[in-house]
């Protein structure tokens, strides 16, 4: 224990006494849960769904609106009422289509007889109404009124007669996504084919959750790998970098940004630079990245930083020239972890095998061979981490916190290869010495994670 | 089926066209030979009153298999010098081309609303940044280089402004493309020297 305390002293000068006592309580208790994995609860969709209906039926009979629009108004704003009372009062939304008398489609130009509107009075015929509906869903916008300079927006429950079969089936889905995206503290686990959804308990923050029913692993702010102690936003530009580093790297830099509202992906085709997410909607400007409402005057000003943009281009090709040995250095450490992670998986299995192999010989019990299971999983998990400290190291300026936090992970290097090889060779090591190895290399993981998560 | 629902659209659209007539608005359908209903020409009059009076304006008009439900695709083919149009493609940015398109618009609507789009540019919601932004901070130099384009591409009537024409002609004897000499001397307020830099780059 006591050259362990030296790193802790040095992890946390700050703290008084009182708190580096309970720490070593956590410790004790082999508890890093509150540090690193986050509250929540996991619920299916038809109770989440359940949960949405009752929340914006009560919300339709406070305002005397149908369940329908109150679903559409609380989605654009969050959820949260009193924002929802405001859009209210600011937009129009037709949640039925009702038979009106006139006898000529301004659409198709021709006489029928099925004309519908919404409150709007705009008539159309029914099959140009679903042609419309069809064609807005498949362009993944809003189903708008299709008179001349109508604003009115038409909700699910307008929409759904106008879209039979698959089509409707597809807009129901994506309609529940949305919900689930708009409510706060809830997200969908990212796991392939997986539908649970998760539903915080605690603040939103970048911290692990375990999905109960695919088991995959994640951060519950950004649904990427969970990568503490590097952040979110770093762990996204460094995956990207490491992915390809190629040409779509550099496609995606030079034509693609990142919506600054809800950071999806958006590629510009051309055309203005008054920008719309598909997604959330927002409006920003393309050169600046700022809110277009805003914007007007200050245009100009963005403009004038692309006029010489050889000058900028040249810069950056000097930069990343120098910055190429860095990445490396950073990335091969990165890499050498991802794939010892690998080789352990299957290095467990022989471990279990050993043990068993063991046990045959009557040369002890299951209970005897324990030890080398547990010290294999604290072995894995301080490789994950340490393979989440270099992306972090990479983006940090130098200063003494990327000092000490280079310290900590150096020694948590060393604690991890000393427990990898006493593993290894573990005919050769003592019970007590395994444990010692075990013990050393998740103290200084913790005094790492800890460190990292007061920032 | 919606394709069908388009063809028939265009050709009642087209009928009440000739039966309304264009002229006196100053907008126009070209069919050509007719065989082609989904794609054809248009052409509006520059706006009295403005730098593009007396232009005489091309248009390409596309119509999408769902047609009325999608906007029709259109672009200037007469190269013109306005904030809301490419310089270099001719594309558009107006609203009721994209967003704000509504179904129950026509081709009539649309050449109207390109119309009044050379009669009042906004240069907040720019296609052409170079364009807008001259139009904002050099005015004088906006208007008369719009207007030599119109005279230059879109045969608007008057005498060419001299010192732009000199200038011009300077830059093309040296060998350049003529259109391509326009477009950097008009980017760069008419000042010689920084269009040959643009053009040797």
């Amino acid at each position: 224990m006591s050259d362990s305390e030296d790193y802790e002293d040095f992890g946390s000068g700050d703290e008084s006494w009182d708190d580096f006592e309970e720490d070593i309580e956590l410790d004790k208790a082999d508890n890093v849960d509150a540090i690193e994995n986050f509250k929540c609860l996991f619920i299916s969709s038809q109770i989440f769904k359940a949960k949405v209906e009752k929340e914006a039926s009560a919300f339709a009979n406070s305002c005397k609106i149908s369940v329908s629009v109150a679903k559409t108004i609380l989605m654009k704003s969050k959820w949260n009422t009193s924002t929802a009372s405001k859009v209210l009062s600011k937009s129009k939304y037709g949640d039925k289509l009702v038979k009106t008398r006139k006898s000529h489609c301004d659409v198709c130009d021709e006489p029928r007889k099925d004309l519908y509107a919404t409150f709007c009075q705009h008539e159309f015929c029914l099959d140009c109404w679903r042609y419309h509906t069809r064609t807005r869903l498949q362009q993944r916008s809003d189903v708008c009124c299709m008179g001349h300079g109508c604003e009115v927006l038409l909700t699910e429950s307008a929409v759904l007669p106008l879209v039979p079969g698959s089509l409707g089936k597809k807009f129901e889905e994506i309609l529940f996504d949305c919900m689930v995206i708009s409510y706060p503290g809830v997200r969908f686990c990212p796991g392939p084919d997986c539908s649970e959804i998760v539903m915080a308990l605690e603040e939103s923050s970048p911290k692990r959750v375990r999905c109960d029913s695919c088991a995959t692993e994640f951060c519950f702010q950004c649904g990427l790998d969970f990568h503490h102690p590097t952040e979110c936003s770093t762990i996204k530009v460094w995956l990207q970098k490491c992915s390809d580093d190629s040409e779509t790297a550099d496609y995606i830099a030079t034509k693609t940004k990142d919506c600054p509202m809800c950071s999806s992906c958006i590629e510009k085709s051309g055309g203005c630079n008054h920008v719309i997410c598909g997604l959330c909607k927002y409006e920003f400007c393309w050169v600046c990245s700022g809110d277009w409402k805003e914007h007007g005057a200050q245009y100009y000003e963005c403009s004038r930083f692309k006029e010489d943009p050889e000058a900028v281009r040249a810069e950056l090709e000097n930069e990343t020239r120098a910055s190429l040995s860095k990445y490396l250095h950073y990335f091969q450490r990165w890499d050498n972890h991802s794939r010892s992670l690998k080789m352990e998986k299957v290095f467990q299995k022989n471990l279990q095998e050993i043990a068993q192999k063991e046990v045959q010989k009557s040369n002890g019990t299951w209970i005897d061979w324990e030890h080398l299971k547990r010290a294999g999983k604290i072995l894995a998990q301080c490789r994950y981490t340490l393979k989440f400290t270099y992306p972090r190291a990479y983006f940090m300026d130098a200063s003494k916190e990327k000092m000490l936090f280079e310290y900590q992970q150096g020694i948590l290097e060393a604690d991890c290869e000393d427990l990898a090889w006493k593993l290894e060779n573990a005919r050769e090591f003592s019970v007590a010495q395994l444990e010692q190895a075990s013990a050393a290399a998740q103290k200084s993981r913790m005094t790492l994670v800890k460190s990292t998560s007061l920032l | 089926m919606a394709d069908s629902i388009a063809i028939a659209r265009v050709q009642k659209e087209l009928k009440d066209f000739q039966k309304k007539g264009g002229d006196l608005v100053g907008i126009r359908l070209d069919l050509g030979d007719g065989s082609d209903m989904m794609k054809f020409k248009g052409e509006i009059d520059g706006p009295p009153d403005t730098v593009y009076a007396g232009g005489k304006y091309k248009l390409l008009i596309e119509i999408p298999p769902n047609y009325p439900f999608s906007p029709p695709k259109i672009r200037f083919t007469t190269p013109i010098w306005h904030p809301n149009i490419s310089s270099v493609t001719g594309a558009i940015c107006l609203d009721i081309l994209s967003t704000k398109w509504a179904a129950a618009m026509t081709l009539r609507t649309v050449l109207l609303s390109i119309q009044a789009l050379l009669e009042s540019p906004e240069p907040d919601d720019p296609q052409d940044a170079v364009v807008a932004a001259q139009f904002n901070k050099n005015r004088a130099c906006w208007e008369a280089t719009a207007k030599f384009w119109a005279q230059y591409h879109a045969s608007a009537p008057g005498a060419l402004n001299a010192t732009y024409k000199d200038s011009l002609d300077k830059v093309v004897a040296m060998g350049f493309d003529k259109q391509k000499v326009l477009a950097s001397l008009s980017q760069h307020d008419w000042n010689t020297e920084n269009a040959l830099q643009f053009l040797f780059n």
